[in-house]
């Protein structure tokens, strides 16, 4: 655990030329740290009269707190609801891949399970400190299986329980010991549901309501009971009514504690909110919400079934629905509506088939904080504070996680102007075998730069005879390795919006294959394939999300596309609606930005 | 005396902004050669509104001073004259104030030298008037009973010591202070008029702080501006030792 390293010989690091969020404001200040924990500059000035003992330049970035995800399923490909025999490895490895993502502390979800799975799976997953290894494990998020039948959303029918019999004994049955638990999400109209809240609350477990048909009475008493948080806001609870506004007018409620603030997570990917609902929550209520993934076992991954729990999912472009037939391989058309649950499914040649219950988001954290900034048009203190301070304050973690205040761990991502993650730091205990007995502190995980592997972008439009023009919205050019561009010298095209050109680009960046782009094309109501002697064009269009694939249909195949696209999922660009892009730089060849 | 008269806020610190920098880079200290800049300090250190956090905040935490260079009185010393005595002892020890920059108050004093302090004062503990603890209740959310009475403060004879003097001075309701300070006599009613009797003075103020002086004064000093501005044109920077050379002819500008 982080313990006080001999503070006062500590090595002190200060991070220059960057602006910190502190305070809710984006201030022009330096970051100082020492001991894992963020220093007061002022009493090392006047007190122990010492100067920092190295400075790194931030080059102009911003520092925000690590961000937290309670609400996460699991995640390349590991499932945290799985018995299986060494649960840990599976969490320590999504610990370290979610640094990427920035965010720096996490509460592992296991959905509605059998209590064998439960007893199996919540004493292998221990609190732990962030570090190198990985990202910090804040306690385990158990959503299910006291939820109500009819909003189980994607959690299997057959485990559901309730706890009328009796009460907090049938929950402990069903959970067994509850020393790893942080968060408990159940349904507030169950019986004896009080009573159950108040004796988790008694034992400093945080109760969410979500999986729901409660009204806004029985919401009203659970949090009088000791409920603070609403699990996915909007998702699988009775939809807001101007006569009862269910679950949803908590947000607003007059009823509630005085002082109390309830939380609320969302799911920012585009696809489980409409963004405009995401503006009248945020509008109503923004102190309160809290940024979640509800990430699956698919996030990382790609195209194709993997399974959720006792479920089984498909992901399909940037949406993840249950299983059922595979849908169109046209995929959806461009409306929005028709990925959404909804009953009776509207008549539309392409939605009848598959199910379409969502089942989970894979859009990663600093996807949705991005997408959650476009989308309300709040400022990026507020984005960034709805995915660290606000989970902080749930959990009651506020002085030491969430903050850069004065005294609180140093767990900070550094972004770009654009909300990019460039670095994860995590203070953890001083590397094993370190001779120094200060720390040998750097970032957890760094955008990685590779120089020797750039890849060159080239608009579509400066090489095909197509006459549209495809504006790149704030795209990064690279470029590509002299020896892979020979074969598609006539038009190779990629763009990636990411900072971050590393190994995962080198792995599929292979002289067989081709090479994807992603463009965004104001032409998406075409969807299909668009024929074209040099371009063929597969458009999915999901949600909030378009994006055009024109590829080169001779030298590439489905299988290579669906193989890139798999590495490539997390680092999709979010593009605008029609009639909202931004023009963006027109790269012409052999411009890259690198 | 220079009165060096600018039409804003913004400007005249700029000005005695860069003519700051000028006067360190033209003195060139290094590890033994001290460049001394004098301020006028005060209250507890712990508060927020103490003269250490106000120091940190605008000016410690910009720029690359050493720890143990930043001198500030300490209001919690346990004895009080002993720590005031230490203070005019490291003063001499680091070879005297180069520079001293200072503001007025509306009653004419300087630090807080209040009216009727001896012009020879020394560092010493001082009771506050009442105006200036009027002054000072903007720091405190505007609760008199906040403000603290008594401070720390450089004695006038230990500010006539310096080898130079910088007031800064600006906002009309410093203007009859002003006016006093430079029109009148020398009088330990207006501690700021002992300046008359420095070889060395420079009254940076803007246009409001010269309401109450007459048009003849400010006119005539405005008419120097042109020779006065060169006192900020920039200088090489320290940095860069190729340029030593020129410094002998840049002369610092004296009347």
């Amino acid at each position: 655990m982080r313990g006080e390293q001999g503070a006062a010989g500590a090595r002190v690091l200060q991070f220059t030329n960057c602006r910190i969020l502190r305070g809710g404001k984006l201030l022009r200040e330096d970051l100082w740290v020492r001991g894992g924990r963020i220093l007061d500059p002022e009493k090392l000035f006047f007190e122990e009269r010492r100067v920092a003992d190295e400075r790194r330049d931030c080059g102009g970035r911003i520092l925000a707190p690590g961000f937290i995800d309670v609400q996460i399923n699991g995640g390349f490909g590991v499932d945290f609801s799985q018995a299986t025999e060494d649960v840990g490895s599976g969490v320590a490895l999504v610990a370290r891949r979610i640094l990427s993502h920035g965010v720096t502390s996490f509460c592992p979800t296991l959905v509605t399970s059998p209590p064998e799975v439960y007893h199996k799976v919540v004493p292998q997953i221990p609190v732990k400190s962030g570090g190198p290894h990985g990202a910090g494990v804040l306690g385990l998020h158990l959503e299910g299986p006291f939820i109500s039948r009819e909003k189980r959303g994607a959690h299997p029918e057959a485990h559901l329980r309730s706890f009328e019999a009796d009460a907090f004994q049938d929950l402990l049955a069903t959970y067994g010991p509850l020393d790893n638990v942080r968060i408990v999400t159940l349904a507030p109209e169950l019986g004896r549901s009080h009573e159950v809240i108040r004796a988790l609350t008694a034992r400093g477990i945080c109760v969410s309501l979500g999986h729901s048909v409660a009204d806004l009475r029985a919401a009203e008493d659970a949090v009088w009971s000791g409920a603070t948080f609403i699990t996915h806001l909007f998702n699988a609870m009775l939809p807001f009514h101007h006569r009862d506004p269910g679950i949803v007018g908590l947000l607003t409620s007059d009823r509630l504690p005085a002082g109390r603030c309830i939380f609320y997570g969302m799911i920012a990917d585009g696809t489980h909110t409409n963004p405009a609902a995401l503006r009248i929550a945020h509008r109503a209520h923004p102190q309160g919400l809290v940024l979640v993934t509800d990430a699956i076992p698919a996030l990382g991954l790609g195209n194709g079934r993997h399974t959720l729990g006792q479920q089984e999912v498909e992901v399909d472009g940037l949406t993840a629905y249950v299983a059922g037939e595979r849908p169109d391989p046209l995929g959806p058309r461009s409306q929005p509506a028709c990925q959404v649950a909804h009953d009776p499914p509207r008549a539309c040649p392409l939605c009848s088939q598959g199910t379409k219950t969502l089942s989970g988001s894979i859009a990663p954290m600093d996807v949705c904080v991005r997408h959650f900034l476009q989308a309300t048009g709040c400022s990026m203190e507020s984005a960034l504070e709805a995915a660290s301070l606000h989970p902080a304050q749930l959990l009651g973690l506020e002085k030491s996680k969430g903050t850069l205040d004065f005294g609180a761990d140093a767990d900070f991502v550094v972004l770009d102007d654009s909300l990019h993650v460039q670095a994860t730091y995590i203070s953890g205990p001083v590397l094993a075998g370190c001779g120094d007995p200060a720390w040998c502190w750097r970032a957890v995980w760094e955008a990685p730069v590779c120089p020797a592997h750039p890849i060159s972008v080239i608009l579509p439009s400066s090489v095909s005879p197509w006459p549209w023009h495809t504006p790149m919205w704030q795209t990064r050019a690279v470029r590509l390795p002299e020896q892979l561009r020979g074969g598609w010298a006539s038009g190779a095209l990629l763009a990636l919006r990411t900072a971050t050109v590393g190994s995962d680009v080198r792995d599929w960046c292979s002289p067989t294959s081709g090479v994807i782009v992603l463009t965004f094309s104001p032409f998406e109501f075409w969807g299909g394939w668009l024929p074209s002697p040099l371009l063929t064009g597969a458009v999915l269009g999901t949600g909030g999300t378009r994006l055009a694939l024109p590829l080169f249909s001779s030298l590439c195949c489905k299988a290579q596309l669906r193989k890139c696209l798999q590495v490539q999922r997390d680092r999709m660009v979010w593009a605008p609606p029609v009639g909202r892009e931004q023009p963006g730089k027109n790269h012409l060849p052999g411009q890259g930005l690198a | 005396m220079k009165l060096i008269i600018l039409e804003h806020y913004s400007q005249a610190s700029e000005w005695a902004a860069k003519y700051i920098r000028n006067r360190i880079i033209q003195f060139n200290p290094g590890p033994e050669k001290y460049f001394t800049l004098g301020l006028p300090t005060g209250l507890p250190r712990d508060h927020p509104e103490s003269y250490h956090s106000f120091m940190w905040n605008n000016f410690f935490k910009h720029i690359d001073i050493h720890p143990e260079n930043a001198h500030i009185l300490d209001g919690n010393a346990v004895d009080l004259q002993a720590e005031c005595d230490a203070f005019e002892e490291k003063i001499k020890a680091a070879g005297g104030i180069e520079l001293f920059v200072g503001g007025i108050g509306p009653d004419g004093h300087i630090a807080f030298n209040e009216p009727g302090s001896s012009l020879v004062s020394r560092t010493r503990v001082k009771t506050l008037a009442m105006d200036t603890i009027l002054a000072n209740a903007r720091f405190f959310d505007g609760e008199l009973t906040k403000v603290p009475t008594m401070a720390l403060t450089v004695g006038v004879g230990t500010v006539m010591d310096a080898r130079e003097v910088m007031i800064l001075i600006t906002g009309a309701h410093k203007a009859f202070a002003l006016y006093k300070a430079i029109e009148e006599g020398v009088n330990h009613m207006w501690t700021v008029s002992a300046f008359q009797q420095h070889p060395r003075t420079v009254f940076v103020c803007d246009e409001d702080a010269t309401l109450e002086l007459k048009v003849k004064t400010v006119k005539y000093f405005k008419g120097l501006m042109l020779v006065h501005n060169k006192l900020v044109d920039p200088l090489y920077s320290i940095k860069e030792k190729e340029t030593e050379k020129s410094q002998s002819s840049k002369k610092p500008y004296s009347d």
